[in-house]
This record gives C-alpha cells, sequence and structure tokens, in this order.
C-alpha cells in the first residue's frame, strides 16, 4: 500500500481535491439522514422535529463528547498509530474528577488524561511497543486501577457545579456550553494541524517517519506530545460526560472507542496515518451521531442498529477510502 | 447443540462454518473492497454483532451435558462419559488418562491445520505478504489467494474458539463487552508469542505460548493471594511489562535508522 503526500493546495486550482471527497460525501451522507428521519417521522406522526434547531441543537451538545475523543484520537491516527486506552482514560479521568470535587475536579480530569497519554507516548515513541498493544495495556492497567479506587462499584461521588454546566447549560438557553467546547476544541486542533510546525510534523512522520527524522524532526517528542493531547482529549470529554449525567460509572467510556475510531476514518483520515483533514473528522462524527439518533427515533432494535452501522461504514469507505492496487 | 448425534454434528459443523464464512466475508472486503483491515474488520464485527443479537436476543440455548463435559475435562473422563475404552479405566490407556481434552484438540488444530498451512505455498505467501507485499506480487505469489485463506482461517478459528466457549460454559450469549475481550487478550497472546505486528514473522505455537502466558498470570493469583480488586491492575501491569521489555532491543541497535519500519 503506498500512500501519497498531501498535495499541496497551490497546485489544486478549481478541481475537486481528493481530501475534500470524503468530507463531501460525509456530508451529503449526513443529509441523507436527515431526510430519511424526517421521512420517516412525517409518515408515523405527520411531523419534521428532526429539522428543527433545538434537535440539531441537542445532537451537537450529545455529540460534542464523541467529537472531543475524535479530535484527539485524529492526531494519534494521523501519526499512523492509535490509542486503544480512550475508554478508561476517559472513565478514570471523570472518575478521579469527581472523586476530587471543588475547583480541582476539571485539572484533575484534564491531568489524569495528560498523564495517561505522556505514558503512551513514552511507550510508543522511546520504548517502541507497537501502539496497539501499548495502549491496549495502559486500559487494561487504568480499568484494575479504577476497580481497585471504587471497590467494582459505580462511586457515589457527584459530578461539581461547574462540571454540570459545561456538559448540560445552554448560554441564553439555546447554544449548549459543551458545542462551545467541543468548538474550542476543534479550533485548537486546526492550528496545531495547519499553522503549526507540529502539525506540519504530525503529517510528516504519518507519511514516513523515517524520512521526517532525516529532516531534523524529533520524532520521538512529537509522538510523545500527539499521544499526551490525545489522551487529555479523552479526559475532557470524560469530565463533561460526568458532568452530563452528574456522576462517573464504570464501563461510561466503552461507548467511545469504535465511533470515535469510524468517525475519523469516515472523515477521510487514512488510517496508516499521513493523510486527513479535521473538518472531515467534524462531519464524521456529526454523521455517526446523527445516524445513532435517528435509528433509535425508527425504534431500530440494537441488532439491526449494529448491521446498519456496520455496513454504512463499509459502504462509505468503499466510495472513497479504498487503497490503491499493489502493483509491486 | 443438543438432540441426536446427528444433529449435533450438523449444530458444529454449521458453528465452524459460519465462523469461516464471517471471515471469508472480511476477507472479500479487505481484498476487493480494498479497505484498511482494521477498520473493516471493527465495521463487519459490528454487522456480525447485529446478527448474533437477531439469533440469541437473550443469554441461552442449549448444549448436549456429556459433550460438553467430555471435552472439558480429562481424558479419563472422555472415555468414561461415552463408555470408551471399558470407561476410562483400560490399562494401555493410564498413562495418558490425565491429559486434558482441550490441550489434543489444540495438538489436532496445530497438526491438521497450521502444518499443513505453513508448508503450502498459500501460508508461505502470507508470510511473504507480510515481509513485502511489493516483493511477493513481484515474484507472482498468489497474493489474494493468501489473504483470503489468511482471514477464512481467523474467522474459522474464532469459530471454533466460540464453539469451545459454548460448550464451557453450555450457552450461547450475543455479549458486546465478552467479544471485545476476547479480541483484546488474543491480540496480546499474539504479540506475546512472538509474532510482528507489522507482519512477516510469527507462528500460531508462539500464540499459543502467548495465551498460555496471558492465562497463567491470572492464575497465579490464586497461588499468591493477591486481593481480588488489585487482580486487574496486576494483570494490566504485567502485560504492560511484557511489551515493554521489547524495547530493550533498541540498546543493540547500531544504526538509529533502524528503529523505524
Amino acid at each position: 500500500m503506498s500512500r501519497t503526500a498531501a498535495p499541496t493546495p497551490a497546485l489544486q486550482g478549481f478541481r475537486l481535491k481528493p481530501d475534500d471527497k470524503p468530507v463531501i460525501f460525509a456530508a451529503g451522507f449526513v443529509l441523507l439522514i436527515l431526510l430519511v428521519g424526517t421521512g420517516y417521522t412525517i409518515m408515523t406522526q405527520g411531523s419534521a422535529p428532526l429539522l428543527q434547531p433545538q434537535y440539531l441543537l441537542q445532537q451537537l451538545q450529545v455529540g460534542s463528547f464523541l467529537g472531543i475523543v475524535a479530535a484527539g484520537l485524529m492526531l494519534v491516527i494521523l501519526l499512523g498509530h492509535i490509542d486503544l486506552s480512550v475508554p478508561w482514560t476517559l472513565t478514570a479521568a471523570a472518575m478521579m474528577a469527581t472523586a476530587v470535587g471543588g475547583p480541582w475536579a476539571i485539572p484533575m480530569g484534564l491531568g489524569i488524561g495528560l498523564l495517561v497519554g505522556i505514558v503512551n507516548g513514552l511507550g510508543v515513541a522511546y520504548l517502541r511497543v507497537p501502539s496497539m498493544i501499548f495502549t491496549l495495556g495502559m486500559n487494561a492497567v487504568m480499568r484494575g486501577l479504577m476497580v481497585a479506587h471504587t471497590g467494582g462499584f459505580a462511586p457515589q461521588t457527584a459530578a461539581t457545579d461547574l462540571m454540570q454546566y459545561l456538559a448540560v447549560a445552554r448560554i441564553g438557553g439555546v447554544i449548549p456550553v459543551a458545542l462551545l467546547v467541543w468548538l474550542a476544541v476543534s479550533a485548537l486542533v486546526v492550528v496545531i494541524l495547519t499553522r503549526m510546525t507540529l502539525g506540519r510534523a504530525i503529517y510528516a512522520i504519518g507519511n514516513r517517519e523515517r524520512a521526517a527524522y532525516l529532516s531534523g524532526i524529533d520524532t520521538n517528542r512529537v509522538i510523545l506530545i500527539a499521544f499526551a493531547l490525545s489522551g487529555a482529549a479523552a479526559g475532557l470529554a470524560g469530565v463533561l460526560l460526568a458532568g452530563y449525567s452528574t456522576k462517573a460509572y464504570q464501563g461510561m467510556g466503552d461507548a467511545y472507542l469504535l465511533p470515535a475510531i469510524a468517525a475519523v476514518v469516515i472523515g477521510g483520515t487514512n488510517i496508516l496515518g499521513g493523510r486527513g483533514r479535521y473538518l472531515g473528522t467534524l462531519v464524521g462524527v456529526i454523521l455517526i451521531v446523527l445516524l445513532n439518533s435517528v435509528l433509535s427515533i425508527m425504534q431500530m432494535p440494537e441488532a439491526g442498529r449494529q448491521i446498519i452501522y456496520g455496513t454504512v461504514i463499509i459502504a462509505m469507505l468503499l466510495v472513497y477510502g479504498r487503497g490503491e492496487r499493489v502493483t509491486g | 447443540m443438543n438432540g441426536s448425534p446427528g444433529e449435533i454434528v450438523l449444530g458444529i459443523a454449521i458453528c465452524i462454518a459460519s465462523g469461516a464464512a464471517c471471515g471469508f466475508a472480511n476477507g472479500c472486503v479487505v481484498v476487493y473492497g480494498r479497505i484498511q483491515p482494521i477498520i473493516a474488520t471493527l465495521a463487519t464485527s459490528a454487522i456480525y454483532m447485529g446478527f448474533a443479537l437477531i439469533l440469541r436476543p437473550t443469554p441461552g440455548g442449549k448444549v448436549h451435558e456429556d459433550l460438553s463435559w467430555a471435552v472439558t475435562s480429562d481424558v479419563r473422563e472422555f472415555a468414561a462419559t461415552f463408555g470408551l475404552f471399558s470407561d476410562g479405566e483400560a490399562l494401555w490407556l493410564q498413562p495418558f488418562a490425565w491429559i486434558p481434552v482441550p490441550l489434543i484438540l489444540l495438538a489436532l488444530i496445530v497438526l491438521l491445520v497450521w502444518v499443513p498451512f505453513t508448508r503450502s505455498v498459500t501460508g508461505r505467501t502470507v508470510y511473504a505478504i507480510g515481509s513485502s507485499e511489493g516483493a511477493a506480487y513481484m515474484s507472482g505469489l498468489p497474493i489474494n489467494r493468501a489473504k483470503l485463506a489468511a482471514f477464512t482461517l481467523a474467522g474459522l478459528f474464532a469459530g471454533l474458539g466460540g464453539l469451545f466457549l459454548a460448550l464451557q460454559t453450555s450457552s450461547g450469549n450475543a455479549d458486546i463487552p465478552q467479544a471485545g475481550a476476547y479480541t483484546l487478550n488474543s491480540i496480546a497472546a499474539v504479540v506475546i508469542g512472538g509474532t510482528s505486528l507489522v507482519g512477516g514473522s510469527g507462528s500460531a505455537i508462539g500464540s499459543m505460548i502467548g495465551a498460555f502466558v496471558l492465562r497463567t498470570i491470572s492464575f497465579n493469583f490464586r497461588i499468591f493471594d493477591v486481593a481480588p480488586l488489585l487482580q486487574p491492575l496486576f494483570e494490566g501491569v504485567v502485560l504492560l511489562a511484557a511489551v515493554s521489555l521489547g524495547g530493550l532491543k533498541l540498546l543493540r541497535l547500531k544504526n538509529k535508522l533502524e528503529v523505524f519500519r
């Protein structure tokens, strides 16, 4: 599987850029989901709740947790690595944040995420353990720590008011604060990826780490930073999720890993690294959240949801995510 | 898996065949769809989980009790259950009577599937693709066939694993966390067993030893009397330490460039 570098924008003119194709297809699919869902509600209830801003804003609020996880994960996937420690990083951050409470709750949650991310980065970059297996091990360690910490029960501690405000409140009763947090994280990621040398280094390592190293990039440091950011993003999502459900509980992060990977990949980021735009990840998250929501409005049983979910991912990738034929 | 012997055999065959069929479908998506395997199989696993939930929305089902007892204990019980060799008390059988049946099944699988596989062109091609797909293609090796065979065999063995799990627990259960735990643990077993995640080297025997290592870790908890609440933590730490030992090989490298794949 050979990979090509992201072409420079100047050479592209007005043609459809290869990196834009996933974004446009995914956005089209989002519209399709909305249309199908609306058709369904008009048929059954005679109304179109899906097209109301209230519904869409609520979906964006729910989607912001997934969006933050996916934003961090994208940095790691662009390197050609993967972070499987997300579920229990998220849960551990939520549990420790609620356990500490008070003004230090949020820094605690973020710090836990950052710490896990740094350990991941040290293992992957400096020990050169394959990321898939090292982050998996970290996931097991965090689960073990949390089981030891809570005794295997749901912790009794509650989220602080600030955490609940960030996750649930709406400014002027309209715009969810969680959405603003997601936008802030998104802005940060976009700045890193497009305006900072760190971003260029991430793409370079994803394309060919050897070449990046020879051009003077401290590749180990870049990998460490990317994993740390991914851990911090998972920690932030955990803090918000604990605020959303007012407490932390076992396995709260389990439902976030695979959808986050799917969102990043559907958005056109190459799972082998080196290619992808943040806009695609954004659209990918919205696609997954809306798909889940519409399927539950249609009262699809869990089995059908799983099947449709998998089929959609494969179908989207068949349209634009195909690798190149091996010809030597 | 209950009823007359014929029905039981049919059930087992269907079980294995469905595993192989799922694996073959994975292979088709990867080979002909040219989608990255890790993401393609994540997606298909969601689909298969959906089918499993349709087949068995709640845990249950029945497994033939004698069969389940026979294959999960040792040779003596196996013979006794089916009234073979004077109920397992025959003199010549005694030296083998202690051997657990699962171990024999494992050895059979190695002999009947793994050994022929590594000696066939298809099996060698699987290794060649792992080392360098481009070079394998240029050498005229049957790349697509090898990939399809690898995925189909992976599915077949997953089916066998599911079959054995059903025999052990005497029920079928479409359980997402359990399925996830098996995915992750089997990857860990393969890596501990010395297979390169980049591809091209390793063996099924190593993976089996890796799986034994994983199980031995949890078995030691009983010997060393570790508090139950700390067990998951120790499991994780030992796993992490085991894979980190691989980092020691970096000290021997002469050329820093060899660090990168």
